[in-house]
C-alpha cells in the first residue's frame, strides 16, 4: 500500500497543473482575500458615504465633522474630479456602487435643529432598500451625531444666547399672548441670560456628562479571541481549496487510472482491492494532510496568525484530511466516464467551497447561507479550524466539528470503495 | 498451465463470450485471432481474473481462482491500452509494477535492467514516458508485463498502432520469451503475427471460438486450395488446361499449384511468367465466417 501511496504523491509532485491548484492557488487566494478584508494593508474596511451639506450652516458642518470621526464611515464630499456633490451625483454614485448610501444635510438643518426637527424633515438618507442593517446603522451614528452636537450648543454660551434671541423675538411677535405674559416670559429670559455663565460651568459636555445619552458597551460574546489580522479568517479559507483541490485531484486520478488501463495493472497484480483503494485514499490524505500544514506553517511564520491550540489544529486537519479523502473515494464513482466524474466532481467543489467559507468566510456569512453550510462539510471543516486558531473553542465545542468530519469521511469512503470495487474489480 | 471451460460473458444484451473453451500447454504461444469485438479481450480479462464470468470456469497451474495472489504473480499482462504512468519514467514504471510483486533491492535492479533492455529503452531509462514515441511506449507495456519474470503471459494486441519497426522489435521480443520457454496468450487481428508467432491459433468471432490448431492444419483445413494465375506464352495442340483461357491469363484453384504447373510445362505449354496465391489465416477466416478478418 505505501508503494502505491508514494508513487500517488510522487505523481501528484510532477503534475504542475495540479500543484498550482493544491498550493498556489489556496495560498494567494488567502493572501489576496486577506488584504481585500483588511482593507488596504490591513485597516479595516469602512462603509463609505457621500455627504452634501446644503445647508453650510455652522450646525451642518458641525454635524459633518462629527460624522467624519466615526471609525466605521468614510465620509466622501467630492466626486473624483473634485466637484463637490449633490443630490443627484451622490444618489448616482450609489446606483453605481461606487458608495453604499448618501447623506443630504438640507438647507435649514440648522434651524430645524435648533427647533428640535419643527420645519419638516431636513436630513436625507438614500441607500439600497435591500441593506435594511447598513440602513439602520447609518441612521443611528446619525441620530449620535445629531445629538452632540446638540450637547455642544447647549454648552456654548453664544448659542445659548442665540437661541434666547429667537425666543425673546418670537415670544414679542406671539399674537395669542397678553402683554403681561409676555413681560413675564422676557423677563425670565433675561434670568436665564444673566444664568448663562454660571450654568455652561455646571454642564460638562463629556461622555459621562448630561448630554451623554445612553451609553451602550459592546462586550464580543462569539469569540474567545478576535482575529489578529484578516489572514486568521482567510487561511482556513486557504486550507479548505488546498483539500478541495486535492480531493479533485485524487478523483481524477482514479477515473485517469482506469481509463488509461493502469488500474487494470494494479488489479492483476498480487493485491487486494482495499489495498489498492486504500493506497489511494491514503496519498490524498497525506496530500490533504501536508499542504494544509504547509499552507498553516506560511501562514504562523509570515503573516502573524495565530494557533491557539496547536493539538486541536492537528486533530482538525486530520479530521479534514479523513473527511476529504473519503469524499474523494466517493465522488470517483459518480459517473461512469472521466467527463462525468470530473463534471460533478467539480460541480460539487464549488458547492462546497461556496457553503464551506471558500468564497464568502463564515464570519461573514448571511444568515441564510450560514444555515445552509450545515449540511456542508466544508463548513464544519473551517469552522474546526477556526475552533483552534481564533475562535478559543474548548474540547467541547471542538468535539462536533471533528465528529462530523470523520463520520463524513470514514462514510464517504466506504460506499465510495463498496461501489467502486463493485465496479472495477 | 491455462484452461477455460465455456466461458460465457455477456453486457446488457450483447453476448461478448459465447462459450469459449481453449487449453494452453506449458511453454506454448497460443493465438486468440479475430476482428475488433471479436471478444479476446474479454476472454483475457476473465482469464487474469479481472472480470467475473457469468458461466464457466478457469483454471492456470491447477488453480481455478486466478485472483489469488500465488496465481497472480505467475502472470504477466500486457493490456490493450499502453498502461504506463506518463510522469513516470521508464525505470521508475517498471520499479513500481515490480515492487508490487515483491520485487525489491539488486533483484529489482536486475530485472529492470533486463526489461529495459528487452524493450530497447536504456537509452531513455530515466526519460519521462509522456516523451516517448508510440512505439516505445508499446515496448515499455511490453517490459512491465514481464518484470516480476512471470511464466505465463498475456498479450493483449500489444503491436496494435505502432510503427513497422516497433512492430519488429515487439515481435523479436516476444520470439526472443518464447524461446526461452514462456507460456504466451497473445491475441491479434494481425493474421501475418499469429502466423509467424503462434504454435497454435484459436479463430474467434463474435463471442466464439471457430476452429482451433496449428496453423498449417487449420490452412490445410480450412484455408482453400492455392490459386495459380499465369500468363501463358505457346500452348501445344491437344493439351487440355485446367480452366478456360482468359486472353493468354490462366487462372484455377489446386491444392497442388507447382506439381500442375509442372505437368503443364511437361506437355509443352510455356509459361511466361506465374503466380502462386498460398492460402492464409485471413482465407481461413474467410472461410470460417463469409467475411473478412478487417471487415
Amino acid at each position: 500500500m505505501l508503494t502505491l501511496t508514494v508513487k500517488d504523491l510522487l505523481l501528484l509532485w510532477r503534475n504542475k497543473a495540479a500543484l498550482v491548484w493544491v498550493i498556489v492557488f489556496p495560498l494567494a487566494f488567502g493572501l489576496t482575500y486577506g488584504a481585500v478584508i483588511a482593507g488596504n494593508a490591513g485597516r479595516r474596511a469602512k462603509l463609505g458615504i457621500a455627504l452634501v451639506d446644503e445647508d453650510q450652516s455652522p450646525a451642518s458642518k458641525a454635524l459633518a465633522a462629527r460624522l467624519a470621526q466615526h471609525q466605521s464611515v468614510r465620509f466622501v464630499t467630492s466626486l473624483a474630479d473634485g466637484q463637490p456633490f449633490d443630490g443627484e451625483s451622490a444618489a448616482q454614485q450609489v446606483r453605481r456602487g461606487d458608495l453604499t448610501a448618501y447623506l443630504v444635510l438640507r438647507p435649514s438643518f440648522g434651524e430645524s435643529l435648533r427647533s428640535f426637527g419643527q420645519g419638516g424633515k431636513k436630513i436625507e438618507l438614500g441607500i439600497d432598500p435591500s441593506r435594511q442593517a447598513e440602513a439602520g446603522f447609518l441612521q443611528g451614528i446619525v441620530m449620535e451625531a445629531t445629538f452632540a452636537v446638540l450637547a455642544d450648543q447647549f454648552t456654548n454660551p453664544e448659542e445659548i444666547r442665540k437661541w434666547l434671541k429667537v425666543g425673546r423675538q418670537e415670544i414679542e411677535h406671539a399674537r395669542e399672548l397678553t402683554e403681561t405674559q409676555k413681560q413675564i416670559l422676557l423677563e425670565f429670559f433675561a434670568l436665564v441670560d444673566d444664568l448663562v455663565p454660571q450654568l455652561v460651568g455646571d454642564i460638562s459636555p463629556g461622555e459621562e456628562g448630561p448630554f451623554g445619552g445612553l451609553k451602550l458597551d459592546v462586550v464580543p460574546v462569539t469569540y474567545d479571541l478576535q482575529p489578529r489580522s484578516a489572514f486568521e479568517i482567510t487561511f482556513p479559507c486557504s486550507i479548505l481549496w488546498a483539500v478541495l483541490s486535492c480531493m479533485l485531484t485524487f478523483t481524477m486520478s482514479i477515473v485517469t487510472e482506469q481509463k488509461q488501463g493502469t488500474l487494470l495493472r494494479l488489479r492483476v497484480a498480487p493485491l487486494g482491492k482495499m489495498h489498492i483503494l486504500g493506497g489511494k485514499g491514503l496519498a490524498c490524505f497525506l496530500s490533504c494532510f501536508g499542504t494544509a500544514c504547509i499552507l498553516l506553517l506560511l501562514g504562523v511564520t509570515c503573516l502573524g496568525v495565530r494557533v491557539s491550540s496547536w493539538p486541536y489544529m492537528l486533530i482538525s486537519i486530520t479530521a479534514m484530511a479523513v473527511c476529504f479523502s473519503g469524499l474523494m473515494m466517493l465522488l470517483s464513482v459518480l459517473g461512469r466516464t472521466e467527463q462525468a466524474v470530473v463534471g460533478s466532481a467539480m460541480a460539487i467543489m464549488l458547492v462546497m467551497a461556496t457553503l464551506g467559507g471558500g468564497l464568502v468566510p463564515l464570519i461573514a456569512m448571511p444568515d441564510w447561507m450560514l444555515a445552509m453550510s450545515h449540511i456542508c462539510p466544508a463548513k464544519w471543516g473551517v469552522l474546526a479550524l477556526e475552533g483552534a486558531i481564533w475562535r478559543g473553542f474548548n474540547l467541547a465545542e471542538m468535539l462536533l466539528p471533528w465528529g462530523i468530519l470523520l463520520s463524513v469521511g470514514v462514510l464517504s469512503f466506504g460506499v465510495g470503495a463498496w461501489i467502486l470495487s463493485r465496479r472495477a474489480f | 498451465m491455462i484452461r477455460a471451460r465455456d466461458l460465457r460473458k455477456a453486457y446488457a444484451k450483447i453476448q461478448a463470450v459465447d462459450g469459449v473453451s481453449l487449453e494452453l500447454v506449458a511453454g506454448e504461444t497460443f493465438g486468440l485471432l479475430g476482428p475488433n469485438g471479436a471478444g479476446k479481450t474479454t476472454t483475457i480479462y476473465m482469464l487474469i481474473g479481472a472480470l467475473r464470468p457469468d458461466d464457466g470456469e478457469v483454471a492456470i497451474n491447477g488453480s481455478t481462482d486466478p485472483t489469488r495472489p500465488d496465481v497472480r504473480r505467475q502472470i504477466g499482462v500486457a493490456p490493450q491500452v499502453e498502461a504506463l504512468y506518463d510522469e513516470l519514467s521508464a525505470v521508475e514504471n517498471l520499479s513500481f509494477f515490480g515492487r508490487l510483486y515483491s520485487l525489491s533491492g539488486d533483484r529489482l535492479k536486475q530485472r529492470v535492467s533486463w526489461c529495459l533492455g528487452l524493450a530497447g529503452l536504456a537509452a531513455r531509462a530515466g526519460d519521462r514516458v509522456k516523451t516517448y514515441s508510440g512505439g516505445m511506449k508499446r515496448r515499455l507495456n511490453l517490459a512491465c508485463a514481464l518484470v516480476h519474470d512471470p511464466p505465463v503471459l498475456l498479450l493483449d494486441e500489444p503491436t496494435a498502432g505502432v510503427d513497422p519497426q516497433s512492430r519488429n522489435h515487439l515481435l523479436d521480443s516476444i520470439e526472443e520469451l518464447a524461446r526461452a520457454g514462456r507460456t504466451i496468450l497473445y491475441t491479434t487481428h494481425y493474421m501475418e503475427e499469429a502466423g509467424r508467432l503462434c504454435d497454435r491459433v484459436a479463430i474467434m468471432d463474435q463471442g466464439k471460438i471457430l476452429a482451433v490448431d496449428t496453423v498449417d492444419e487449420l490452412l490445410r483445413k480450412h484455408g482453400g486450395d492455392s490459386m495459380l494465375e499465369a500468363e501463358l506464352g505457346q500452348i501445344p495442340e491437344g493439351v487440355s488446361l485446367p480452366a478456360p483461357l482468359e486472353g493468354n491469363m490462366l487462372r484455377f484453384a489446386s491444392d497442388q499449384p507447382f506439381e500442375d504447373a509442372n505437368r503443364l510445362r511437361n506437355a509443352g505449354v510455356q509459361f511466361v511468367r506465374f503466380h502462386v496465391d498460398r492460402p492464409s489465416l485471413e482465407s481461413v477466416f474467410l472461410n470460417l465466417t463469409g467475411r473478412r478478418l478487417r471487415d
